[in-house]
């Protein structure tokens, strides 16, 4: 079997997968840009833009850039696997193992990669769809509670912060949109290009709503405090937080399977004779393993400020060196 | 196929949910509607919770029509008091319906509330939408002596009866997340609802203290008075402000939308127009801060009544920000409109401006429309 996705459902997943790595990684897992992550998600998008348009069009050949996007791509989703299930034992299964926090999320994931990329893409078509309304109910509901005031200083902790949060968030958006790779007749690059900086874009709306939500600078807390301060921040009504929550984990959902099918898919593009199946399989136990992992949060740490700097690099010298249009990306 | 696999999956997945085996059917839960936080007399922490007795009310009653236990435990910290709290309760300890929390003015004064604060605000599930009020008396007394007096239950009679007097303005709307978030946040200062417990079994004889008239010689069964403002200051309790100027606080923030007033011996009622504006101006030689507020009343005032009103109503909201800038608090929201000068949060936290606040030169403009005079 051999995993593929057609470029239209890719555009929805890396959209859907960009938006939701950005405000986990800014409003939860990094503390540092404090009110100014929106900015960093902003600069983020426009730094990872030229870098999508690169691989979108010209296909860069060779291994090296798939290998090291499939492993991002698999970091990244045992660190959202770890948030899914610390975010399900936060909010009601706190005595449970944490295998049988994982097998839902894990099973149902495998299940898509091997029903292929299709089902991964359509699925997040709908949820594009869905996610909006779903918002627009939190956002109206909460409207009384924001506070505009608390997003300023506007700079949060100053521009180098922003900067470094903007690197960061690139990484991100390498790892999230890796299945944008993938598509073997890309019908429109730019169009795939372009909704990088509009998943950068969603993500900073969501990001300053919950900025108005919490004052800076709470989020020097944990990330349970954090948790806890988005899904019940204690001024909405109880009946408020089933929409978020929904919300919370749909997006994690679509985030978690499209990152593990990019990077099964990646896998096979590299080791070619694999089967699609066992490539998924594999993926998805790594990610089952490393997402326990104590360590796991500072890999995901410490990669994430030379992430895009290493995928920059290496999309260019693969460029410059082997050139593009590889017939590995765009046969079969 | 596609369907049996599927169904087959859900149903797979489902032995798998963690959740099955800790049973949370109600009668295993302890819901505690009000949590109080005293300090005892051995220096340790003192915590009081009021949860419903199940099925202990007559058949149609919801939530045993009025029986409620109290359970009391203490321990050196935070974790150690709820833990022993959790081990007095002779079920599965809930703290997501609490209502209110209720801690003793002692309590509130001292050094590290802050932090204690902060540490309560860790609890997970304990701060959804619960009020947050100081006690003047012992916590444990005051939680002892809650029972429903209009409604049946009551986590209801609290929620209801609060919002009835924030909407008044009597109290603060004091969400205890604010209080955490304000404690340890770089912008204001939290203010918690103010309540007291009358001495003995006798009712209390005025429940608030409107402006103008301190005495309203109004009887009522219940024994706890909610009046008034407890005022913080970087997480610890500073100072009070009455039921009055409680009102004149609410009415700066924007919390509520009508305010009866006193002048010259007659009463007026005044209607907000819009959220009042407040802006900092940051000169070299220190801040100013200044209030616009824009009120109609339905009664009908002459041109220089409205004017002598204007003078009153302004020199009271003065009174009412100097006293908070006397105790140091900032509860009216002068720092968020401040932190909008500055670029970053470093710069913002260089400026000193607590102590900028507290020398502030306050401005108020008061404007008063008459509806009959339109």
């Amino acid at each position: 079997m051999r995993l593929s996705i057609a470029s239209h459902p890719a555009r929805f997943a890396a959209l859907a997968a960009v938006a939701a790595r950005l405000f986990l990684g800014l409003a939860l897992d990094a503390s540092l840009t404090c009110n100014g992550a929106w900015i960093s998600a902003l600069i983020g998008g426009l730094l990872a833009q030229p870098w999508a348009f690169c691989v979108c069009r010209f296909k860069p050949r060779g291994k090296a850039l798939p290998a090291l996007l499939a492993l991002l791509s698999l970091l990244d989703a045992a660190g959202v696997l770890s948030a899914v299930n610390r975010s399900a034992g936060y909010l009601a299964l706190d005595r449970s193992p944490a295998l049988a926090l994982f097998l839902p999320t894990g099973i149902a994931a495998l299940w898509c990669a091997w029903r292929n990329g299709d089902a991964v893409g359509y699925g997040a078509m709908l949820w594009v769809r869905i996610a909006p309304a779903l918002l627009l109910v939190v956002a109206l509901l909460q409207w009384p509670y924001y506070r505009p005031a608390w997003l300023c200083p506007i700079l949060g902790s100053g521009w180098s912060e922003i900067l470094e949060g903007g690197v960061r968030s690139a990484g991100w958006i390498a790892s999230a949109s890796a299945i944008l790779l993938l598509p073997e007749e890309q019908d429109r690059p730019m169009a795939s290009a372009t909704l990088i900086p509009i998943a950068a874009g969603i993500s900073a709306i969501l990001i300053a709503l919950q900025l108005m939500m919490v004052p800076a600078p709470l989020s020097s807390g944990g990330w349970l405090d954090r948790l806890d301060a988005l899904l019940c921040n204690g001024r909405a009504p109880l009946y408020l937080q089933l929409p978020m929550i929904a919300f919370w984990f749909a997006g994690l959902f679509h985030l978690v399977l499209c990152e593990l099918f990019a990077g099964a898919a990646l896998i096979q593009r590299v080791f070619r004779r694999l089967d699609g199946k066992i490539c998924a399989l594999i993926v998805v136990a790594a990610a089952l393993m490393l997402s326990r992992l104590e360590a796991l949060p500072a890999w995901i740490d410490a990669v994430a400020p030379w992430a895009y700097p290493a995928v920059g690099a290496l999309t260019a010298a693969t460029m410059l060196l082997k050139g593009g249009r590889s017939p590995c990306l765009s046969e079969a | 196929m596609l369907i049996r696999s599927l169904i087959a999956l859900i149903v797979l997945s489902s032995l798998t949910l963690g959740g099955c085996h800790v049973s949370g059917e109600l009668e295993n839960q302890a819901y505690v509607l009000v949590l109080g936080i005293d300090r005892a007399a051995d220096g340790q922490l003192l915590l009081t919770a009021r949860v419903p007795q199940i099925g202990k009310g007559k058949p149609g009653e919801e939530s045993g029509g009025g029986d409620y236990l109290a359970f009391s435990a203490n321990g050196a910290d935070w974790p150690h008091a709820l833990d022993a709290l959790e081990r007095a309760t002779p079920r599965q300890m809930n703290l997501s319906h609490i209502g209110m929390i209720v801690v003793s003015e002692a309590l509130a004064k001292e050094e590290g509330f802050g932090e204690l604060i902060a540490r309560i605000a860790k609890t997970p599930h304990l701060y959804t939408t619960a009020r947050f009020a100081v006690c003047a008396g012992q916590a444990s007394e005051f939680i002892g002596a809650m029972k429903t007096v209009i409604g049946t239950r009551l986590s209801s009679e609290i929620s209801a009866m609060l919002d009835h007097y924030v909407r008044q303005g009597f109290v603060p709307d004091g969400i205890f997340a604010d209080a955490c978030y304000l404690s340890r946040s770089i912008y204001g200062d939290p203010a918690a609802i103010l309540c007291l417990l009358m001495p003995g079994e006798a009712p209390a004889v005025s429940m608030i203290d409107p402006i103008g008239s301190p005495d309203a010689g109004i009887q009522s069964p219940m024994r706890q008075r909610y009046e008034g403002a407890a005022l913080f200051r970087q997480g610890r309790m500073v100072g009070t402000l009455d039921a009055g100027q409680t009102r004149l606080l609410n009415l700066i923030r924007g919390s509520i939308e009508a305010l009866p007033f006193e002048c010259d011996g007659k009463a007026f009622t005044l209607t907000t127009e819009g959220r009042p504006h407040l802006s900092v101006d940051l000169e070299d030689g220190g801040a100013a801060l200044s209030l616009r507020v824009r009120l109609t009343t339905l009664d009908d005032v002459c041109a220089e009544d409205a004017r002598r009103l204007e003078a009153r109503l302004a020199s009271s909201l003065i009174d009412v920000i100097r006293e908070c800038q006397r105790l140091g608090a900032e509860p009216f929201g002068f720092s968020e409109a401040a932190a909008g000068h500055f670029a970053t949060v470093p710069d913002w936290l260089a400026s000193d401006w607590r102590e900028q606040y507290r020398r502030a030169n306050v401005t108020v403009q008061v404007e008063i429309h008459s509806v009959e005079a339109q």
